[in-house]
């Protein structure tokens, strides 16, 4: 029996040592360029719209509402340029599964990083994933807006709930700006 | 024995424990095994398995640009010890690191969503001198090779990859190669060219090719010489996959590709018949849900199959030779996300996996 074992620790986190400092959103939405980007979740494109109306609501202009190609991995270099040239602020989503939430996170953080603030949805249930991810990412407090799960399988007046409520979580969040 | 080898810099954190007992409690509470006890990852040990591959330890094999991690020797050696790995299994994981981060496998969204785990099939001489089973119960246990290099895979997945059950890989299933999934090719029982060779590498190499794999759908007929109702057989189990694209696995046991071979159908005849068997109508896609819209006249006489093509479909031989076995491994949800890839193993790294003397595999021995 040995009585004293050295061992190595098996895990990699991917924890970035240097953070990433979060662009201020803007305080008022009148004039605000807005970008959606759909990961392409079922339903994903019918919340971001709903969502877009109650911003437009509050005088923000929808600019670009843009599919990712693939749901579960980063989007394309050139999408993220896009949203940052033509928008003053994006919002990606929806996270609920594991692929796409922790894709979507680094989507929001890769739009931050050139100067453009976000709003990332994730669902209830993926909370932890998306923490996990903004953490790898430089964001370990990124303030996400959280929304009930599951969203794949909601009415659309469920959907418009939901979007109620997001929307709620984001004009609390640019009035504490 | 191993010898401690010469200093090497690791640069993995150290933990100071007690004793064995105390390591094993220490790496369960951390979430960092698979459930069952483990190899302590001591330095020495972890030392001697990055030497084996001759590689720098903080040499990147792949990334994972979803989770910003990278899969470096080191961990992949730490793991490799934890799971019961000999040094000589290192290049060949080496090799399916290599595999799983290729862009077309998607590591990150196969490893934390739906229940799928990367099945390794390794083709060609190395599956011989490193001491591989391809025969009885390939899928099943008794066999070091198999047995540790599939759990070292999964080690790897849950400690560098973002696959911890439960927190973030949340499957609804799992399925229980999520333990252990490799499967050597039969050498002896394989009537056609390896498998690797339909993939690009040479007939005469060998190779570890990766697919992310549901748990294995078994088609048994063993009734028929003729190959007809064998493959109307395996078409019925390539049913249940997603038909979402990707591929799917066929793994042929000996006596199905016997069959196959005596009538004289080539691999390619074998995949292109499966192809035209194994589809549905639309009206059962639809009864499903599967497809959307309104339902048309011709949904009854119009087809969808499983694959989009032939070459989707990726036949192995491999399984025991006394009953008329196949077995299907349906892909991952995601179907056309990812994709197989497949590896070649150079001929340093063919050298550094070997096992002498050979290791008896237990029917040699029964």
């Amino acid at each position: 029996m040995t009585t004293h074992v050295t061992v190595l620790d098996p895990t990699e986190t991917g924890a970035r040592s240097s953070s990433t400092e979060l662009v201020l959103p803007p305080a008022d939405l009148n004039g605000v360029r807005l970008g959606l980007l759909d990961n392409g979740k079922p339903n994903s494109d019918r919340f971001l719209s709903l969502l877009a109306e109650r911003f437009s609501a509050d005088d923000a202009v929808l600019s670009r509402t843009l599919r990712k190609p693939s749901i579960g991995r980063l989007a394309p270099v050139p999408l993220v340029e896009e949203l940052v040239e033509a928008c003053d602020l994006v919002v990606t989503g929806v996270g609920d599964c594991a692929g796409c939430c922790s894709c979507s996170v680094q989507d929001g953080i890769a739009v931050e990083r050139r100067g453009v603030p976000t709003v990332v949805i994730v669902t209830t249930e993926f909370l932890t994933t998306a923490r996990i991810a903004s953490t790898a990412a430089g964001v370990p407090d990124y303030p996400f807006t959280v929304i009930d799960h599951p969203l794949g399988s909601l009415t659309p007046s469920q959907l418009a709930q939901r979007a109620d409520v997001a929307m709620a979580q984001i004009r609390a969040r640019l009035a504490a700006r | 024995m191993l010898r401690s080898s010469e200093p090497m810099t690791l640069s993995s954190a150290r933990i100071e424990l007690s004793d064995d007992t105390a390591v094993a409690e220490f790496f369960l509470q951390h979430g960092w095994t698979d459930g069952l006890p483990i190899v302590a990852p001591t330095p020495q040990l972890v030392s001697a398995f990055v030497s084996a591959v001759g590689l720098e330890p903080a040499e990147v094999l792949g990334q994972i640009p979803e989770q910003n991690r990278s899969i470096t020797v080191e961990k992949l050696a730490v793991n490799a010890v934890m799971a019961g790995c000999r040094p000589e299994y290192m290049s060949l994981l080496v090799a399916t690191v290599r595999a799983l981060t290729r862009t077309p496998f998607n590591l990150h969204s196969t490893t934390v969503s739906g229940a799928t785990a990367p099945l390794l099939i390794v083709s060609g001489p190395v599956v011989t001198t490193v001491g591989l089973n391809s025969g009885f119960s390939v899928f099943g246990p008794g066999h070091h090779a198999n047995a540790t290099i599939g759990r070292a895979v999964r080690l790897l997945l849950q400690n560098v990859c973002g696959g911890l059950p439960g927190l973030i890989d949340k499957s609804t299933l799992g399925h229980p190669g999520k333990f252990s999934y490799c499967i050597a090719e039969s050498q002896l029982h394989n009537p056609w060219a390896p498998a690797h060779s339909d993939r690009g590498v040479a007939a005469a190499g060998s190779a570890v090719t990766v697919f992310s794999g549901e748990a294995p759908i078994f088609a048994r007929n063993d009734w028929a010489e003729a190959p007809e109702p064998i493959l109307a057989t395996i078409a019925d189990a390539m049913l249940p996959s997603h038909f979402t694209g990707g591929g799917v696995v066929v793994v042929l046991g000996p006596l199905h590709a016997a069959a196959m071979a005596r009538s004289g159908m080539s691999k390619a005849d074998v995949r292109q018949s499966l192809f035209q068997r194994a589809r549905r109508s639309l009206s059962d896609l639809r009864s499903a849900g599967r497809v959307s819209g309104e339902p048309q006249a011709d949904d009854d006489t119009t087809y969808r199959t499983v694959v989009p093509a032939a070459d989707d479909i990726l036949v192995v031989v491999a399984g025991g030779h006394l009953y008329g076995y196949s077995a299907v491994v349906p892909s991952w949800v995601g179907g056309h996300e990812s994709l197989a890839v497949t590896e070649g193993l150079d001929e340093e790294e063919l050298a550094r996996c070997v096992i002498e003397p050979p290791t008896p595999t237990a029917q040699e021995v029964s």
